[in-house]
């Protein structure tokens, strides 16, 4: 899980273009959306969807799921390992 | 501070479906009529509009009482449209002059998702009346403050040509639902010259100075690899309009290879395309607010 962890960040830190963010400064449990963590916005999440399924072959379509599946770094790496198809 | 849009028309409900009960039965031109001398104090008091319209005619090169003429004019033609969607609501038909259509026709025959981009110039929601998409359906993100009547029509109107909305929400729900229909091979249709529901932009050149569009509807394009089209329905007389449909992407857009030059390539093409319309049409500029600074 941990190396899945670890590759989730460096993949949303290329995605998301966080310049001066490094993978260590993230904090697995902390929130991605809104003003604690890492802040991310609508557009942001349009880009992890993308990236959940170009990397891990999951498509998520329902919003509500959605909202869960990216509460953190963490729920999302415990999300993929149990769903992915790639 | 990032401007949050209420994305409502004026009126309430009630004087929106008397407005619909009159056109039944009125020629838009009656209406026109009367609206006219509504106009001057719609000036006066829209101060927020009246500047911004100032400024814009100001930025083409007019000066002195022109622009006051001008801002008139921009106004009585945004009345127009107002009425005019009104007008479709309860039952009047337009005519449409197109241009480019063909483009996304082919499009729309077609298996595979596809991008239209609105903007806040001519009257854009007319584009579902006359747009026949075939076996795929039109999901147009929409802002969520609009009244109940208003909703209605445009669901009941639109909603038989193959049209959804797909209103904006702070759970950013609208998000999930654009990236399962073009999953499903249908359309998104999406407003691209303001910024909402995030502050990310791209810095374009448009009519002389930069400026801020969305960056969202952009990467979502590059992001799906999405044709592109840029589609405005301009308003020429009473009961015609000339819809303008465009492409975006090209093969320069094509050639570049990572996510974000794609889509800041085809937020360039875009303004290079709004601003030839809006200098076809530069009555039909609706955005009441500093452009250049604000976005």
């Amino acid at each position: 899980m941990e190396e899945l962890i670890q590759k989730l960040k460096k993949e949303i830190i290329e995605v998301l273009n966080l310049e001066d963010i490094k993978p260590e400064d993230i904090d697995t449990n902390a929130p991605l959306f809104g003003d604690e963590g890492l802040g991310l916005d609508s557009i942001d999440a349009l880009e992890l969807i993308v990236l959940m399924e170009k990397n891990y072959g999951i498509k998520l379509q329902d919003p509500n799921q959605g909202k869960e599946i990216f509460k953190s770094i963490s729920v999302m790496a415990d999300y993929i390992s149990k769903n992915r198809t790639k | 501070m990032e401007r949050q849009w209420s994305g409502r028309t004026d009126g309430g409900t009630r004087m929106q479906r008397w407005l619909i009960a009159i056109l039944r039965c009125t020629d838009v031109r009656v209406i026109y009529f009367f609206m006219a001398f509504a106009i001057p104090f719609y000036m006066i008091f829209n101060r927020q509009g009246y500047k911004a319209m100032r400024d814009f005619f100001v930025r083409r090169g007019d000066r002195g009482l022109r622009i006051v003429w001008h801002i008139y004019r921009n106004h009585f033609v945004f009345g127009e449209i107002i009425i005019d969607r009104f007008a479709v609501y309860a039952g009047r038909k337009f005519q449409f002059d197109n241009d480019g259509k063909e483009q996304i026709d082919d499009c729309f025959s077609k298996p595979g998702g596809l991008l239209m981009l609105s903007s806040h110039t001519g009257n854009y929601e007319l584009a579902g009346c006359t747009l026949i998409s075939g076996d795929k359906r039109v999901h147009a993100l929409v802002y969520a403050g609009e009244t109940e009547a208003i909703m209605e029509n445009r669901d009941r109107v639109l909603g038989s040509h193959s049209t959804v909305m797909i209103p904006v929400q702070s759970d950013m729900s609208h998000i999930f639902m654009m990236n399962a229909a073009i999953d499903e091979g249908d359309a998104v249709s999406m407003p691209a010259d303001r910024l909402f529901g995030s502050s990310k932009s791209f810095s374009c050149s448009f009519m002389g100075s930069d400026a801020k569009l969305p960056a969202g509807p952009f990467i979502f394009a590059s992001q799906k690899e999405l044709p592109v089209f840029a589609v405005f329905v301009m308003k020429k007389r009473a009961t015609r309009y000339h819809l303008i449909v465009r492409r975006v992407d090209d093969a320069n857009s094509a050639a570049e290879t990572s996510l974000r030059s794609r889509a800041a390539m085809l937020a360039r093409n875009y303004a290079s395309i709004l601003e030839n319309v809006v200098e076809q049409y530069p009555y039909q500029w609706f955005n009441y607010y500093d452009f250049w600074q604000d976005n």
